[in-house]
């Protein structure tokens, strides 16, 4: 079993090298303003953001296929829909009820490639950026709302831990899996009821190893007196820079431009 | 059950960029009754090899030959379950298996698994706890409350309650202390000289490799580098030294002794008293002047 928790590709790129933050900014920002675009136009402008974004993240695109590949069915399924049942414009073809018009063709286009664009804008960045900088800058976003007692901290920290402990789980589940195959367990063939029932002595092995782990870990993490958020310094600190800064006012410049080329 | 390994290679996640040979082209026979013990560092390919003899793995090529079974790479699931039931594997830390109410379910969980009645599972339970040495009154205890060591016992008697006749141990005394050592291993010569069980096992415990078995196989690197009798493999000090290979205590000592002496002590011997008898003789012999 090997699987690749997060798809981070690393990379010396200036997109990887952006701060966390305002990467996750630029990414909901932009993931809103697709939805302000309708014409052509705008569409066009939106498309040449995100090839320049994939350009300069110099992420081989066989990595953003990667990514996409799980939402594409979504995507040709909303294409499809929309392709049929959105009647305007000329009849390009019809038979019964069922029609093909030129409305519904250009209108399934655009939301397409809306979703498309909102696909690959959020692939850029976990592609760009490790999931570990992800919970890191969500905590430093979402640190306001400290200030209405959300527990942002520990939340950001229930997040990274499991994130680390997903491939150990994978690995204990897989051990699990061939101790009780060696007792006759079969995992994989068999009346689908049995199989069913075969998930339980796996499931209970896990959870309480998954359980004696967590104890394990917080007894550590107080033996290294782990308090909490308070007065903790972090090892690696964001840098805001010039191309933070530009990136954002780059985005947000986006929606007059767009605004105006709506039609 | 005699077990012949023919040409036998494993690749991990062949074509793909994550690509790695484990096993490479070995050849083994391991005769029926045989105590082998395999020692190599770590990432040497002995897990791998001992998921093969029950079908874990399917070899990439070659034949793994169990009695008259034959694994090969296009070998059905099927026949894996026969094989299975013949060959009882012992994983690491075999305790975390555990899942039923009592110790007594769980023990009877892999032989109702291959087929047996209840109560015949039942009474293969009993017998299975007497044989690990533990008391009939935890059977109806849960596996939950009791100690690591314990824990330990009652996931082996689970596995002997299946009847192989191939006992596989992947490092069946880590963790444990050198009382609970002591007695797990008795429990396995027991099992090899009385219940003629033929025990392959994996250990980093140079004592124990040369101690209980009567064969040792050294893999490198997915290689068989050899499989003797302990007082051949343990006499080439120098090539174990090379695959990062320890040697037993009671042959360190002697090393230690030679250095302090000058004088060529080593030999293979593995028995506490039997090298002290051997030192003595030595330093006798030196006194009389021989």
């Amino acid at each position: 079993m090997n699987i690749i928790i997060g798809q981070y590709v690393p990379g010396q790129s200036v997109i990887h090298r952006m701060d966390p933050r305002s990467k996750l900014i630029a990414v909901f920002a932009f993931v809103i303003i697709v939805f302000i675009a309708n014409s052509w136009l705008s569409y066009a402008v939106l498309a040449a953001v995100t090839c320049a974004a994939i350009l300069l993240s110099q992420v081989q695109l066989r990595f953003i296929y990667r990514g996409l590949r799980p939402i594409l069915f979504v995507i040709i399924l909303t294409f499809l829909l929309n392709a049929f049942f959105t009647r305007s414009g000329h009849e390009l073809f019809g038979y019964g009820w069922f029609q093909l018009t030129t409305g519904g063709l250009r209108q399934a286009a655009l939301i397409s490639i809306r979703l498309l664009m909102i696909v690959i804008s959020t692939t850029l960045l976990t592609l760009t950026t490790t999931p570990i900088d992800i919970t890191d800058g969500l905590e430093s976003l979402l640190g306001p709302l400290k200030k209405i007692r959300f527990p942002v901290h520990e939340f950001a920290l229930m997040m990274s831990i499991s994130l680390r402990f997903i491939p150990t789980l994978m690995e204990e589940t897989e051990k699990i899996m061939k101790a009780q195959a060696a007792r006759g367990v079969e995992f994989s063939s068999g009346p689908l009821l049995q199989r069913i029932k075969a998930i339980l002595p796996l499931l209970i092995p896990l959870f309480i190893s998954a359980f004696r782990r967590a104890e394990d870990l917080a007894m550590a993490m107080e033996a290294r007196g782990y308090r909490g958020d308070e007065g903790r310094t972090k090892l690696r600190v964001f840098h805001w820079g010039l191309r933070d800064t530009s990136l954002l006012i780059l985005i947000f410049l986006l929606i007059p431009v767009l605004w105006l080329l709506r039609s | 059950m005699d077990i012949i390994i023919k040409n036998l290679t494993h690749v991990y996640q062949p074509n793909s960029p994550f690509e790695r040979i484990a096993l490479q082209d070995i050849n083994v026979s391991i005769a029926s009754g045989t105590f082998l013990t395999i020692i190599g560092h770590t990432g040497s390919g002995k897990s791998s090899l001992l998921q093969h003899l029950n079908g874990l793995l399917k070899p990439t090529r070659g034949e793994v030959i169990v009695g008259n079974t034959v694994l090969a790479s296009g070998s059905k699931t099927k026949d894996l379950k026969a094989l299975r039931q013949k060959v009882g594997m012992v994983f690491q830390y075999p305790e975390h298996q555990l899942f039923e109410e009592t110790v007594e379910k769980d023990i009877m969980f892999g032989p109702i698994n291959f087929g047996v009645s209840t109560d015949e599972a039942r009474r293969r339970a009993h017998k299975a706890v007497e044989l690990v040495h533990l008391p009939k009154t935890i059977l109806e205890k849960s596996p939950f409350d009791l100690s690591g060591g314990q824990m330990r016992r009652v996931a082996i008697a689970g596995i002997l309650a299946i009847e192989p006749e191939v006992l596989i141990l992947d490092e069946p005394t880590a963790g444990l202390d050198p009382r609970g050592h002591r007695e797990i291993m008795d429990l396995f010569v027991h099992l090899n000289k009385r219940e003629g069980l033929t025990t392959i096992m994996v250990t980093h415990n140079m004592d124990d490799a040369a101690l209980y078995s009567d064969e040792v196989m050294v893999m490198d690197r997915g290689h068989l580098v050899v499989k003797d009798r302990p007082e051949v493999v343990f006499q080439d000090v120098d090539r174990l030294n090379q695959l990062g290979l320890d040697i037993p205590q009671t042959m360190r000592f002697l090393q230690l002794l030679s250095a302090k002496a000058e004088k060529d002590f080593v030999t293979p011997l593995f028995g506490i008293d039997e090298t002290a008898d051997y030192i003595a003789e030595r330093l006798k012999k030196e006194w009389d002047g021989v």
